[in-house]
């Protein structure tokens, strides 16, 4: 099999990885490692030293911490020179968002900031509107939030039941309803705003505090990522400018939803941040921590934790890059095209990955739970007294599931998607189950060969169950589409495909430049691959159970169901190189 | 007025040192700006902000990667950058070499009024290197300087000594050396890591100073890492039985008193 050029859209479906192609942490610019460099030690003199105030919800505080990283310059990245922003790249962008994960609910705070509450106006808004209000959001003079959720209307965001009409006199939108749980709420200057116009056309609008009829809510008691504000906001005849509408009018829908698509591509990467904090934390407390005469690291289950902890954090780092790497190519295609198609190029490439940044996100919040988990495991029953820091990690960790949509709706969106192009034909997997895995593969992945047969192995797995399932729904994928229970299992097999493949091709593209931690990688690479296989496995065979007593044919289901084997390894032995190489660098990740 | 800051890219010294080979393994090891140095640097910009100098330039002695750390300085403010590297000084421990290559460096970046340094990197403690080559130079030093200030063709320097502090003048031109009251480093912002991009670092050979390598007046035979402490004893209990314990114990075990 060629490979094929997979960096677009759900192309990691249809061959496999071009490695050289593939970004990864170890091909950062000097300049990225500068960055995370200041951010780190940003996060070092001046959040953590003042992290019980921030908890307390200082709003003061949050405000002027907020406005120090527009100091540093970490909220003009996205922006464009002519709005007075950097306009650097994608994974410049992503390099604060992964380091502030440090500082909890500060980074819901800045994620916000430079995230959900600045794309809509930094790719939709007027070019008036950017002028007026997006140098502030970069240099965070103005803070920013973003106003999707409703009591009656979460997960079904579009369903939202605030209003937007237009004045007798035509000259301003008047504003009716309440919003639910927005970041930012507390002391945010300027927000953008869905509402439905006519009662139907979803569209979004920026509202200043200051306006009339604008009121904020009291702070929700949260169980976690206590240092950010969450509020809710109401509208009574607020009055805004004609001018203050992002994007036109019916817009709405599609502008929540690309934004979503980077927001959920950063939750990820904090996720991974956040969950490297909790490895380092837990393998420096193993290490001082006696038990029976001997440091806890020394036991075989506390070992196995670390290396199972390091493992999904390396493939969830391998693959968020990757996505990045994409985006950012992408996006740069976007630029290229110049002016006023830039923005709608640029749309486009944020649309062209929407599986991936659901992917992302599901993927990165459960490494992120795993491993908070496991870290207060580690501390045992310090672990569960706040002293100890794990104790707020594993209590901030806990919304990353929940928000910029349930991982339970990433998970439709990353099956219901590929099902979608699938129908369409917009991704062929007539090839499926014809793959031939092995040919020419010790070639592209050297000492990974087998790893690269796995994933072959489990890609044709989803490939087989994708035919299947758009045959029965008679070639548009939408019938079997409303079998969540299926989606859910699709969407897990998609996810193992591409993190095991990011892991793999970055620990290739080490060995290849004689990178010093290329054992390491491979090794963390083999681990979770082992890790992944069983979940395949019963992923693959209850899916074609259902599709078989639904008359799917049954030679093609076993045929998926030999293909979703778990490869014979030895998992324990595999476990112990890696804890051992986690233990000896005190638990300090590959920082590059 | 110029300033030239040397420093010297060092690892950090959180990180686990492995000695692979008679040398430090630079596995699992990242490089920095050595901090002392960076108070330095801090300083000399600080001395350029309020007016006191018109030119900070940072210069050091490593191979390529240490590009990156004279990058810092420059992302920090300084305005321009050098580096000189020769393969024969990657020979390690060779401190006097060291020291003729850099007072070549600054003989060659003449004029400037005052030297500036870290009073020692934080990987070998040395402290020997920017010392000796002001020593070439001709020049006076004020090592390990807790508050600077410069004016009048004068720096005037407060040392923190034990018990009391000395307050010493030096004519420029003159070596400064910082410890770490001296201030508080600042990091970079991003607008200014890109403008760092932008500003020269020019990279010399030893030909392009006027030096010769020569050889080393003293070579380093090895490098171990200290043998590891073994175990202390705490003594419990009350006060009048431990210190009774604590005396036994220097006497029949430790054999000092
Ligand atoms: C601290 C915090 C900060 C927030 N910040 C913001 C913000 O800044 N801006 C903003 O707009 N919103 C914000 N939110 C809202 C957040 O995005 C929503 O809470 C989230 O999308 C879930 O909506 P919901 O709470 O109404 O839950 P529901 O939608 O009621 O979901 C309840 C459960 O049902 C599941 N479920 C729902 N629909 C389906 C379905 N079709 N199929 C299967 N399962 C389903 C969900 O996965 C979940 O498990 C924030 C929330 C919190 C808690």
């Amino acid at each position: 099999m060629a490979t094929v050029t997979t960096n677009r859209g759900a192309g990691f479906l249809l061959g496999r990885l071009d490695v050289e192609q593939q970004m990864t942490p170890e091909k950062l610019t000097a300049e990225q490692r500068m960055l995370r460099d200041t951010v780190r030690k940003f996060v070092d003199a001046e959040i953590l030293p003042r992290m019980d105030e921030l908890e307390t919800l200082d709003i003061g505080l949050a405000r002027e911490l907020l406005q120090k990283t527009g100091e540093l310059g970490l909220c003009m990245i996205d922006v464009p020179e002519e709005y007075e922003g950097l306009g650097l790249d994608f994974v410049s962008s992503i390099q604060g968002s992964e380091i502030l994960s440090l500082g909890g609910g500060f980074l819901t705070a800045f994620s916000v900031q430079t995230g959900i509450g600045l794309m809509p106006m930094l790719y939709f808004g007027s070019d008036e509107l950017k002028r007026k209000f997006l140098p502030g959001m970069a240099s965070v003079e103005l803070v920013s939030a973003y106003a999707l959720t409703e009591a009656g209307s979460g997960s079904d965001a579009l369903g939202a039941k605030t209003t937007a009409d237009l004045s007798e006199d035509g000259e301003s939108w008047v504003l009716n309803g309440t919003k639910q749980f927005i970041t930012n709420g507390g002391f945010a200057d300027v927000f953008t705003v869905f509402a439905q116009v006519d009662g139907r056309q979803f569209t979004a609008f920026l509202v200043e505090r200051d306006t009339p009829g604008f009121t904020v809510g009291p702070e929700e008691h949260k169980l976690g990522i206590k240092s950010s504000s969450t509020t809710s906001l109401s509208f009574e005849d607020c009055r805004i400018p004609k001018g203050n509408i992002i994007g036109e009018v019916g817009q709405g829908g599609k502008i929540a939803v690309n934004v979503l698509n980077l927001g959920r591509l950063k939750l990820g990467i904090s996720a991974i941040g956040s969950a490297k904090e909790a490895l380092e934390v837990s393998v420096r407390y193993a290490l001082e921590r006696k038990q029976f005469g001997r440091a806890i690291a020394e036991f075989g289950m506390i070992r196995e934790k670390i290396a199972e902890m390091a493992s999904r954090i390396y493939a969830g780092e391998s693959s968020m890059l990757r996505t990045s790497g994409n985006v950012q190519e992408a996006m740069h295609a976007g630029d290229e095209a110049g002016g006023a198609s830039a923005n709608s190029a640029m749309r486009t490439a944020l649309r062209e990955f929407n599986v991936e940044c659901a992917l992302e996100k599901v993927h990165g919040s459960e490494v992120q739970a795993y491993c908070v988990d496991e870290a207060i495991q580690i501390h045992g029953g310090y672990g569960f007294i706040e002293e100890y820091k794990v104790a707020r990690t594993y209590r901030d960790a806990r919304i990353s599931r929940i928000y910029e949509g349930t991982n339970e709706i990433n998970r439709m969106q990353i099956a219901g998607d590929v099902l979608k192009r699938a129908g369409k034909g917009a991704l062929d997997m007539d090839a499926a189950l014809s793959e031939a895995p092995g040919s020419e593969i010790s070639d592209q992945f050297g000492a990974l060969c087998d790893i690269a047969e796995q994933v072959d192995r489990t890609r044709a797995v989803a490939r087989g169950i994708i035919k299947m399932i758009v045959e029965q729904s008679g070639g548009e994928g939408a019938k079997r589409g409303g079998d969540q229970e299926l989606l859910q299992r699709l969407a897990d097999i998609i996810i193992a495909i591409y993190a095991l493949e990011s892991a793999m091709g970055r620990a290739v593209q080490a060995r290849r430049a004689g990178d010093t931690n290329a054992d390491e990688f491979e090794a963390m690479t083999r681990v979770y691959a082992a890790g992944v296989a069983p979940g395949v496995r019963r992923n693959a065979r209850e899916t074609v159970a259902l599709l078989t007593a639904d008359g799917a044919d049954e030679a093609a289901a076993s045929e998926i169901a030999a293909l979703a084997e778990p490869p014979a390894v030895n998992a324990i032995a595999l476990r112990r190189v890696v804890a051992e190489a986690i233990i000896e660098r005190e638990g300090r990740w590959f920082d590059c | 007025m110029k300033i030239v800051v040397t420093i010297k890219q060092t690892f950090t010294t959180e990180a686990k040192i492995a000695v692979d080979g008679g040398a430090i393994s630079d596995k699992g090891i990242k490089q920095i700006v050595n901090p002392y140095d960076e108070f330095a640097v801090e300083q000399a910009i600080k001395i350029k902000e309020s007016g006191g100098a018109e030119e900070v330039v940072v210069l050091t002695i490593g191979p390529e990667r240490a590009g990156e750390a004279l990058r810092q300085c420059l992302a920090m403010g300084a305005d321009a950058a050098f580096r000189v590297w020769d393969d024969s000084l990657a020979a390690p421990g060779a401190w006097d070499v060291y020291a003729t290559v850099l007072a070549g460096a600054l003989e060659k970046m003449k004029p400037w009024e005052l030297l500036l340094a870290g009073w020692v990197a934080v990987d070998d403690n040395a402290a020997i290197v920017v010392q000796r080559a002001a020593e070439t130079l001709g020049i006076p030093q004020v090592l390990v300087v807790n508050k600077l200030d410069v004016g009048d063709g004068k720096v005037t320097a407060v040392r923190e000594m034990d018990g009391y502090r000395e307050v010493v003048e030096a004519p420029l031109p003159a070596l400064v050396t910082a410890d770490k009251a001296l201030n508080t480093p600042r990091y970079p912002t991003l607008p200014n890591i890109m403008k760092a991009k932008r500003k020269p670092l020019t990279v010399w050979t030893l030909e392009d100073i006027g030096v010769t390598a020569g050889s080393a007046g003293f070579t380093r035979t090895g490098l171990a890492l200290p043998p590891a402490k073994t175990g202390a004893k705490i003594v419990e209990g009350e006060p009048e039985e431990a210190a009774v314990a604590l005396a036994d114990l220097l006497h029949t075990e430790a054999k000092v008193i």
